[in-house]
């Protein structure tokens, strides 16, 4: 099924940030490779990724050295932003094109 | 606000009490208050004290519990009492100091200049409290304000009361609290932003939450959870970790303690989980010379054991 081949497979960009997740949190028991895109970073339910908010700042910090993007609370789209890792790269990418 | 699972080893959190002042007490307590000299509300406070005494047998409890802790004896009821109206005691007088009424107190500083240069030579401090004297004292006394701009991080869902007093009395302060309640990233986000800006960033490090990371400690010959994000933070944005004790010290006498408690807070990798421990430990036997040597400063009055109470 090529649709949910397209939804599950990382892009380019999805795969680099996911490496950054998986370092800067030191991930011990998650390939980089193996985040679902669309699966929620926080929270509890199956298939997240069950990162808490000390993880959402260690994020923001890789982040912010390795795009130089800075995530920042006041703007909405922050926290739609941390929703799954295709919103992170979105939300990166769309920040560097924009410039 | 319930918080997530709890497991069956720990007492029921904090956050699930609710305060037990209303608004319209609040808003009459702070009239008084400002409209009467000390003395004599200090003096008024003891009915008040008495009237949680007979009606809060938790309360009670709890405090019996923490002054046989710190003191290694069981304490009588009338220790209890004095415990209590200490707590009123520095209440009230947070409203003379957010007032800007500090010639009614006398109060002493011990700061010693590395803290000042600490505050000075970074770009954002972290300042850990507790529920333990006065946090307004630290505030106003440690010449912090003049090293850099503080930030109080409060729940103001549980802190309903501080947060109105504060808003009340010091509206610029509270109009720049950074909110605890919310969960998320928001929170962090909003520390880190605050610490990017050079400020000083004050919370209280004694609770943690039910659904928070948290690290078991000895502390007063049982074991405690303490919140693991202060160390968490401070080493993630590689700022000096301050703790500070504004102890009451009966009549009107207050000493404001601050100490530079980690010039910056390492956690290697490979260590992370032990040295995210000895630091822990290591405030919590700060936090408990404290405690030993003023257990009528020790504000948490709710099931902070994790082993229950000692036997009598």
């Amino acid at each position: 099924m090529p649709d949910s081949t397209a939804t599950l497979a990382q892009t380019g960009n999805e795969a680099a940030l996911a490496a950054l997740l998986v370092d800067a949190l030191n991930l011990q028991d998650v390939k980089a490779a193996d985040i679902t895109p669309t699966a929620p970073l926080f929270g509890h339910e199956n298939g997240s990724l069950g990162l808490d908010s000390i993880d959402a700042l260690e994020i923001a910090l890789a982040i912010q050295r390795k795009y130089g993007v800075e995530l920042r609370s006041a703007e909405p789209d922050t926290r739609s932003a941390f929703a799954s890792l295709r919103d992170l790269a979105a939300h990166v990418h769309g920040r560097l094109d924009r410039g | 606000m319930s918080g997530g699972p709890t497991s069956g080893r720990n007492p029921p959190s904090w956050d699930s009490h609710r305060e037990r002042s209303t608004p319209v007490m609040l808003a009459l307590l702070v009239r008084l208050t400002l409209l009467t000299g000390r003395p004599a509300i200090r003096a008024l406070l003891w009915p008040i004290v008495l009237y949680f005494w007979l009606t809060g047998p938790r309360l009670r409890a709890a405090s019996r519990e923490i002054l046989r802790r710190a003191r290694g004896r069981s304490p009588r009821q009338r220790d209890i009492l004095r415990h209590f109206h200490t707590f009123a005691t520095v209440f009230i007088d947070r409203v003379y100091l957010l007032a800007g009424r500090t010639a009614a107190l006398d109060i002493s500083a011990q700061v010693p200049a590395e803290v000042l240069e600490a505050v000075k030579a970074s770009r954002g401090c972290l300042l850990l409290g507790a529920h333990f004297g006065s946090f307004e004292v630290l505030r106003i006394k440690g010449k912090l304000r003049d090293a850099a701009p503080i930030r109080i991080v409060l729940d103001r869902e549980v802190g309903r009361m501080a947060m109105s007093l504060l808003e009340r009395l010091d509206p610029q302060l509270a109009s720049r609290t950074i909110d605890a309640a919310r969960r998320g990233p928001d929170l962090v986000l909003d520390i880190k932003q605050a610490i990017e800006a050079g400020d000083l960033v004050g919370m209280l490090a004694d609770r943690a939450r039910a659904d928070e990371r948290a690290i078991e400690v000895d502390f007063l010959g049982g074991r405690v959870r303490l919140p693991a994000g202060p160390w968490l933070v401070a080493a993630a944005l590689e700022v000096p970790v301050l703790i500070g004790f504004g102890v009451f010290l009966g009549g009107n006498r207050y000493e404001c303690r601050l100490e530079l408690f980690e010039a910056r807070v390492a956690l290697p990798r490979a260590t992370r989980a032990q040295a995210l421990q000895a630091c822990a430990q290591r405030y919590a036997l700060r936090l408990e010379e404290q405690v030993r040597a003023h257990p009528d400063n020790w504000f948490n009055f709710h099931e902070y054991w994790l082993d229950g109470p000692v036997a009598p």
